[in-house]
């Protein structure tokens, strides 16, 4: 890699951990979520400071060491958007439940006279 | 009557048939508790049940069916319910039929019992053909998933006891459930009964399922089915986030 080229992969790493730093401090990202991120930027600083691993995993992989560049952050992409996909399911599955309560509860919060003579357990309903 | 019965009807935006599935739900099971489940209807759904003085449960927005489904089933469970019966608020499902659902699940020959329009090989009642393939297919797949006979996995026509409704509580396939929840309930080892019934052309609203979307629907649910296979078997009950649970102490 060409001076400047070291220089442009540095900047992106430093720059990635940086931001997922800051944004840590600002309380806009939640450091569960901030691991692959930081991951991402240690890994583009290592390929910019020991560049030989690079050119290693370019010599196994056969590729041209950008293009392992390339891969490289794709794979950590794809990790990161899998990584959502799961939370995505897991928020969804707790929406799901909240609504479900939501229309439950506002049942029960409407009911709460009657629901003690018709049924024989009123406090059946959810825990309190 | 001194089981405790109740029938969840999931309804989104059928103002038209509402009124009529709740007549003959009462006139045929006067001793069931009735529960609609309101799934985030824009039109008169929810004033049509008050009205109706049924138990009506109001989601905030749209869930889809499984959602929809699945609160009715937290409801049974929370109270204590020793059975739930599905009927769709579309009009499709005959009501008179439901005394024969539960007289085959009260006799305790199956955990869950389902109307099915083609058990009895009765499958002139107008399902267009394209639907007719699709039904056979999963059918077919199914009863091999499953290893029990069922030629109509996507009726959500059913009856289901105690015990299943404690388990769908807690675990309820949320899209296109029917197929799915059928090869669940297998899987965790309870029985499943087919009695014919004949359904009506529904009433008002259209289908949840256009032609457009048949093809899609066959192949997620083969897919959902498929994984649901492999998947490990649900761990012990949680105390987050359900209100099911508390069905235990009721009894």
């Amino acid at each position: 890699m060409t001076l400047l080229q070291r220089i442009v992969v540095a900047a992106m790493g430093g720059g990635i951990i940086l931001t997922t730093f800051e944004m840590i401090r600002r309380r806009k990202l939640k450091e569960e979520y901030s691991l692959l991120w930081f991951l991402t930027g240690c890994v583009t600083l290592l390929f910019s400071v020991f560049p030989g691993v690079l050119y290693w995993l370019s010599g196994q992989l056969h590729l041209h060491h950008l293009t392992t560049m390339l891969l490289v952050a794709f794979g950590f992409l794809l990790c990161i958007v899998l990584h959502y996909s799961t939370v995505i399911s897991r928020l969804s599955e707790h929406e799901k439940e909240l609504a479900q309560q939501v229309a439950i509860l506002s049942w029960r919060l409407e009911h709460r006279g009657i629901s003690a003579e018709e049924h024989h357990d009123p406090e059946s309903i959810g825990p309190n | 009557m001194d089981r405790r019965t109740l029938v969840i009807i999931p309804a989104y935006n059928e103002e038209e048939s509402l009124s009529c599935v709740i007549d003959s739900v009462h006139a045929s099971v006067p001793f069931a508790d009735v529960v609609v489940v309101n799934d985030g209807s824009v039109d008169k759904t929810a004033s049509i049940a008050h009205a109706k003085g049924v138990i009506l449960l109001d989601l905030p927005y749209n869930l889809g069916i499984g959602g929809a489904v699945q609160t009715g089933y937290k409801f049974a469970a929370a109270r204590g319910y020793d059975i739930a019966v599905q009927v769709d608020g579309d009009g499709q499902h005959p009501a008179e039929e439901i005394p024969r659902l539960l007289s085959v699940l009260q006799a305790g020959q199956a955990d869950m019992v389902i109307g099915s329009r083609f058990v009895s090989g009765r499958a002139d009642y107008g399902v267009p053909l394209a639907r007719l393939v699709g039904i056979k297919i999963l059918s077919a797949v199914i009863s091999l998933l499953s290893r029990q006979r069922v030629t109509d996995p996507t009726s959500g026509f059913r009856a289901v006891n105690r015990n299943v409704i404690r388990l769908l509580a807690r675990m309820y396939p949320r899209d296109y459930p029917e197929p799915e929840a059928v090869v669940f309930l297998c899987k965790e080892g309870y029985s499943i009964v087919e009695v014919p019934v004949e359904m009506n052309q529904r009433i008002g609203g259209v289908s949840s399922i256009t032609l457009l979307d048949g093809l899609f629907y066959i192949v997620k649910v083969l897919l959902a089915t498929a994984i649901g296979m492999v998947k490990p078997p649900i761990g012990p009950e949680r105390r987050a986030l359900s209100c099911a649970n508390n069905g235990e102490e009721v009894t």
